[in-house]
């Protein structure tokens, strides 16, 4: 009996062996399993033959200890076992804190300096004020396929995470291999990123920083405001392209929880309930009185209005009778000169440059840029003529520079006239924006000597985009805060100066032929000292 | 600690004599030398388009170049003691085993730190062809990535180096384990839904390319690459400590 007995003692131990490697690879399949990399038909019945695995590898060591209680005694007793588990213990006590303190700053991510000069790393101030009020947490889904590179968005989204407070989270999401789940989120394209807040959504459609705050905003600001551009005398287009285009303003504003529309008022022949703002972008026909009148009707009524006028040279108002401009002067003390700027700080002097903003206006409180207006028309105040209304001026031209408003249009048409400051010409320095409010009924109004400024070509030099967005803000009442959009971070301009062929020579030899062959030559006289040496 | 500057200092002059990490180094420098010459040029050529060249092709590809150099350095290290039966000399020695382990790694630091010094040339050389002069910060953090990837994988190598008397085992082990580190393991976070993020943490070259390599230094990846060079240390340690015992 005690000869069996010592015959199969080892049985347990070669059974447990067994399920030891049974545990292994269920293991190993439960874990391919989580990583939804393979699903098996019954992945319950994977899960009990793993448990039951484990259990028989324990089990039957345990059996082993109680048959062979001498021999694990020996075993426990030597040098080895000892200093083993003394081992086991010291790797396992290592690895448990390198993976609690992975854990935890994987958890709680948290970015110690950005040191480039331009912080391009950081977080624009209005995200991260947007972020410190979330009120709600919001989660982001990026529908990224396995094509399309998500470095960038992983590193973004990343980076608002770590800012959040916790409020905002992350995951990924392969559009392919989950059609269900994008068609249901509304993404029809590779690379956006949808945005749910308290079971609302909003999408971004690319991984850009303006572009998931504009996201937010939308989810902190469900309510979208109106705003109609005038049209039917020649007015920028909101949908073409170019100089004379507003396109990348429509997008704007668009992006901004705008509801951007077009507005006929002659055809109409009133002002829609929902409009929160008109627009008078650069008309080439007068506008008649019905439409002036309407306009003012709008603005009484608390409306906001954004005029932009360009010199008459540049329209078809010939000697037409302009009720707007007529208006403008006789209801708000807002006279627009007929003359254009010149302005000689500007390399081109028909560019008028913007440098003077009004501190304490909301639409200029902020500006960080220049603003330039090709061929503005300037703009005088007449405050006295008018009651219960405030006027600033928000842009002037620099008062170091000198400008004036050129009242001899024929130079326009001459390639290399001289032009010079006449007794006729208002001098500088000069008035390219005003902001108009009335008190009694809130009515706000914004008036530009030049529309271009606007446009496509010139929307994203230095302030313009800037100037104008805020324009219609503070003409639509919003709050600023509710309205924020990225300031541009300044950013230091780098050029490259190019090496002279002599200098290219150098660089290409010291850095291809000198360096690597210094450390050769250094490493040749070092094994020849080595082998004087012996 | 003064026997790990001993150690340290004792490899460290170690490679001047040898003929594989003067082939490292002179590799590394080859390379580098012809990506700044490139960059230099190409940045010649785009020069209208407004293309000012910086730092990171120099230290992204340094790296990259980390990956097949480190196991060349870090292969002999104990690898050799262990072949040439001086490893038994060292455990008579008073000397600990972590500050054995230690005092090679920082030895192969150390050397790694020189070649990394020698490269500082090119920022110089670019500085100067920039006006008003190349971005300092996102250099310096640059360079402070390349340190640590540098030490992680030295570290590695120590590590490994010390499982083997064979120096070829040893290199192939390190490079393996490097490539793994470098590429492999973020490769299924492209694919997989669960458990993206465990792969993402893994890949190293997110630590390095996503976060030092652009200017920002993050206290996540400053865990990991401690975290990597703690854990190839306590391996060497372990390793040797094992050896004393079996």
């Amino acid at each position: 009996m005690k000869q069996l007995q010592k015959s199969y003692r080892f049985l347990p131990l070669y059974i447990s062996l067994l399920a030891l490697i049974a545990t292994l690879v269920l293991g190993t399949v439960r874990v391919v399993m989580a990583l939804d990399l393979y699903t098996p038909p019954n992945p319950d019945r994977i899960n009990l033959a793993l448990s039951l695995s484990a259990a028989i590898t324990v089990l039957g060591v345990l059996v082993y200890a109680m048959v062979a209680p001498d021999a694990v005694r020996s075993f426990l007793s030597k040098r080895q076992t000892r200093y083993g588990s003394n081992a086991l213990v010291m790797s396992i006590a290592f690895l448990g804190i390198l993976f609690v303190a992975n854990y935890l700053a994987y958890q709680n991510p948290r970015d110690l300096a950005d040191l480039t000069e331009d912080k391009q790393n950081t977080l624009a101030p209005e995200t991260l004020e947007t972020l410190k009020k979330l009120p709600a947490p919001i989660t982001a889904t990026a529908y990224y396929s396995p094509q399309m590179p998500r470095d960038s968005a992983q590193q973004l989204l990343q980076n608002i995470k770590n800012n959040s407070n916790g409020r905002f989270d992350f995951r990924f999401v392969d559009p392919v291999a989950n059609p269900v789940e994008a068609k249901n989120a509304g993404v029809t394209g590779d690379g956006k990123i949808v945005l749910e807040m308290n079971g609302r959504r909003e999408l971004a459609d690319y991984a850009d920083e303006a572009e998931l705050l504009r996201a937010i905003n939308r989810l902190l600001n469900p309510e979208a405001r109106t705003v109609y551009f005038l049209t039917g005398h020649g007015e920028m287009d909101i949908n073409g392209f170019g100089q004379t285009a507003l396109s990348r303003a429509r997008e704007t504003l668009e992006s901004k929880n705008y509801a951007v529309k077009t507005l006929s008022l002659l055809a109409d022949n009133r002002v829609p309930e929902d409009a929160d703002v008109v627009i008078v972008a650069g008309p080439i026909k007068p506008l008649t009185q019905i439409e002036v009148d309407l306009l003012n009707q709008f603005i009484d009524q608390g409306g906001g209005v954004v005029a932009m006028l360009a010199p008459v040279p540049l329209t078809d108002f010939g000697d037409q009778p302009e009720p707007l401009t007529e208006s403008l002067e006789q209801r708000w003390g807002i006279r627009l000169r007929n003359d254009f700027i010149v302005d000689t700080s500007s390399t081109m002097p028909q560019n008028a440059i913007g440098a003077a903003y009004s501190p304490s206006h909301p639409i200029t409180d902020g500006m960080m840029f220049f603003t330039i207006f090709p061929l503005a028309r300037s703009i005088e105040l007449k405050q006295e003529t008018v009651e219960e209304t405030i006027l600033t001026p928000l842009v002037q031209t620099s008062p170091s520079s000198q400008a004036w408003g050129e009242t001899d249009f024929s130079v326009l048409e001459r390639e290399t006239a001289q032009v010079s400051l006449d007794p006729e010409d208002a001098p500088g320095p000069l008035i390219l924006a005003v902001a108009a409010e009335k008190l009694s009924t809130q009515g706000r109004l914004v008036v530009f000597g030049n529309a271009i400024f606007a446009g496509d070509e010139g929307f994203d030099v230095y302030g313009n985009g800037d100037l104008f967005i805020n324009a219609v803000d503070w003409a639509a009442n919003i709050d600023k805060e509710t309205t924020v959009d990225i300031t541009p971070r300044p950013t230091l301009e780098r050029t490259f100066i190019p090496p002279s062929q002599l200098q290219w020579l150098a660089i290409l030899l010291g850095s291809v032929c000198g360096l690597p062959g210094l450390v050769l030559a250094a490493g040749v006289a070092a094994w020849i000292a080595r082998r004087r040496r012996g | 600690m003064r026997n790990i500057w001993t150690i340290a200092k004792r490899e460290y002059n170690h490679f001047f004599i040898s003929p594989i990490a003067y082939l490292v180094a002179f590799a590394i420098l080859l390379v580098l030398g012809i990506i700044f010459a490139l960059v230099i040029y190409s940045s010649s050529q785009n020069v209208f388009f407004g293309s000012v060249p910086d730092i990171r092709p120099i230290t992204g590809s340094f790296a990259f170049l980390l990956v097949l150099s480190t196991p060349a350095l870090t292969m002999r290290l104990l690898a050799d003691e262990n072949r040439m039966g001086t490893m038994e000399l060292l455990l008579t020695a008073p000397v600990r085993d972590i500050e054995l382990i230690v005092g090679k790694w920082l030895g192969s630091f150390l050397f790694m730190l020189t070649i990394i010094a020698i490269t500082l040339v090119y920022p110089i050389v670019l500085n100067a062809l920039v006006r008003p002069g190349i971005d300092q910060g996102l250099m310096i953090t640059a360079y402070l990535g390349l340190i640590l990837v540098a030490a992680s994988f030295l570290s590695i190598g120590v590590g490994i180096s010390a499982l083997f008397s064979n120096q070829v085992a040893a290199f192939f082990a390190t490079l393996a384990v490097l490539i793994t580190l470098w590429w492999l393991v973020g490769f299924p976070a492209n694919y997989v839904q669960t458990g993206a993020d465990i792969f993402r943490y893994l890949d190293l070259q997110t630590h390095f390319y996503d976060s030092l390599s652009v200017g920002k230094i993050n206290l996540t990846d400053l865990v990991y690459f401690f975290s990597l060079i703690a854990l190839g240390l306590f391996v060497g340690t372990l390793s040797i400590d094992i050896r004393r015992w079996r």
